[in-house]
């Protein structure tokens, strides 16, 4: 087929496979496809197509479609949680705010008793935010108040500036949520060796032979207990798994009677520890990604130094605002833990530095951002209070990440084939 | 009885055909389309391949699953369903069962029960899974 297609340029099809171009008609909007071994970008009449990105995957008539750009920011910019458990009685009160500063390192939380009297919310508003701009350490981390549309009260920081934010607390005449509890959070990711664990599920699976081959000394990837094959949660050094390593003697017996011997029997361990996908158990089961990225990227603030509204969940507001001639807002979303284990089933740039390496940079390359399996890449799933699933460039898995540190946003959609 | 002409019919043909000679991007996209159209046709195969399978095994599936479980007791991790389709290293199909459902609706029943041996999977607030009796 590929010798055909030799003999003409921009072969649209029906049914795409991996790597193909996505594009879409500029009058109609509608998605169509370009085999990617026929693809020439200068030979496509951009007045009529425009592109868009590429196939990551596809199921039947569903196909996954990568945006030709991607970017790096912070999960969430600035957390926020709502108070409660204020009197609005007209008569002096006090409430703690139990936060961490700088000074003391982050180390302890710092109370601050916040004086007022109001009889409404806008009245504890105002007051909230001239204790906030008064106090050093609260102006510092620009803590700020405002109402939501529902009358509730949001409290909120800049997270680079706040470095424990997540153990905000409120006592004494408040009370408080945890930090965005809009955003739920689970733990569990199944694998194929019938672990529920957490963190540790092969996503790259390249990344992680590379990663692993080494023999490491820490008794995480070197167990010093013999190991069964359902209880294993993460990887396994191929010199601990071959019982071979100058750091442990021989705990995986076991593994390998499973698996079988030498480095095969090994990588067929590590395919072990792929997520089980689909899955309706644990984080693997959210996957209505446009959901939970619309919920994040319509959070919005000001501030005392920030006047315009901006966005809170940075990695959100980049997916959901990708929009073009032929996008509308909210047509793209950061990628569940699910869309990302077939994402990167694929990925092999990165461990091999060819761009050509795999599909998907192959046409990437061709068209915008390429995907590097060495690079942190967000989900939009959160995994506890203060982290987000994130596939790991170090390790291959999926690792938990802190909400304020900054990775790669890879802005993704799912089309229907017509 | 209408009489065909075999030298007209023939002659007709190869002059269609040379309407196409020389042409070798109409060429092209002819033997494209008759490539995506075996594809597809394969496609359609394989799904009616699935939909028609008589057994239990090749029941549609839940995660990759079949929808009802069979084992010999209660859903726990040591009785592995009869039907469960355990990882296997060779072909990387299937994952290992243990004992807690993998899809919401899944349906476990207890072989050796003589009443109460019917189990559906639930969601828990915890975003995990577990089996109730009904």
């Amino acid at each position: 087929m590929d010798k055909l297609l030799t003999n003409m340029n921009n072969v649209f099809v029906r049914f795409p496979e991996i790597g193909d171009v996505v594009v879409k008609d500029i009058e109609t909007k509608t998605p169509q496809y370009i085999k990617l071994s026929s693809f020439v970008k200068t030979e496509l009449d951009e007045s009529v197509y425009e592109i868009i990105g590429a196939v990551a995957w596809r199921e039947h008539d569903k196909v996954l479609v990568v945006y030709k750009e991607n970017t790096s920011t912070q999960f969430m910019n600035r957390p926020w949680l709502y108070l409660s458990g204020y009197t609005l009685d007209g008569t002096d009160r006090t409430g703690t705010l139990s936060i961490r500063v700088a000074d003391d390192n982050w180390n302890a939380n710092v109370e601050k008793v916040i004086p007022y009297n109001a009889t409404s919310a806008e009245g504890l508003v105002e007051q909230l935010n001239g204790f906030f701009e008064d106090d050093a350490d609260c102006n510092a981390q620009d803590w700020y108040a405002n109402i939501e549309e529902d009358g509730s009260v949001r409290i909120h920081c800049d997270s680079t500036k706040a470095g424990k934010i997540f153990e905000t607390t409120a006592k004494a005449g408040f009370a408080c949520t945890s930090c965005a509890p809009e955003i739920d959070s689970d733990y569990v990711i199944r694998r194929k060796n019938g672990n529920n664990g957490g963190y540790g599920s092969i996503f790259s699976m390249q990344r992680a032979i590379e990663a692993f081959t080494p023999d490491l000394s820490p008794e995480t990837y070197n167990p010093s207990t013999d190991v069964k094959p359902m209880n294993v949660v993460l990887p396994v050094t191929l010199p601990a798994y071959l019982g071979e390593s100058k750091y442990q003697s021989d705990h995986c017996k076991a593994l390998r009677e499973r698996y079988g011997e030498g480095r095969d029997g090994w990588l067929k361990f590590l395919e072990s520890l792929r997520p089980v996908a689909p899955c309706d158990y644990g984080t693997m089961r959210k996957r209505n990604g446009k959901e939970r990225t619309d919920i994040m990227a319509q959070k919005m603030f000001t501030s005392r130094i920030v006047s315009e509204p901006k966005a809170m969940c940075n990695a959100a507001y980049y997916c959901s605002n990708v929009n073009s001639k032929t996008i509308d807002k909210g047509e793209f979303w950061l990628p569940t833990a699910d869309e990302l284990s077939y994402i990167f089933k694929t990925i092999e740039y990165g461990t091999n530095p060819d761009w050509n390496s795999d599909p998907i940079n192959r046409c990437l390359n061709k068209i915008g951002n390429t995907v590097s399996n060495k690079a942190y890449w967000w989900s939009c799933c959160r995994c506890s209070v203060i982290g987000a699933w994130i596939v790991s460039g170090n390790w291959g898995f999926l690792g938990d990440d802190s909400l304020r540190s900054t990775s790669r946003v890879l802005p993704v959609s799912l089309y229907t084939v017509r | 009885m209408k009489i065909v002409n075999d030298t007209s019919l023939q002659s007709l043909i190869n002059s269609i055909k040379g309407l196409f000679l020389g042409r070798s991007e109409a060429q092209t996209i002819i033997s494209y389309t008759s490539d995506k159209i075996a594809t597809t046709e394969k496609e359609v195969v394989s799904l009616g391949g699935e939909a028609t399978a008589p057994d239990y095994a090749s029941l549609p599936l839940l995660c990759g699953q079949p929808m009802i479980l069979f084992g010999k007791g209660t859903p726990q991790q040591s009785v592995v369903p009869w039907n469960w389709k355990q990882y296997d290293p060779v072909t990387g199909d299937g994952y290992d069962w243990n004992g807690l459902p993998s899809a919401i609706g899944q349906q476990y029943i207890n072989e050796s029960a003589t009443a109460n041996g019917r189990y559906i999977a639930v969601l828990q607030n915890d975003d995990t899974l577990k089996w109730i009796n009904f």
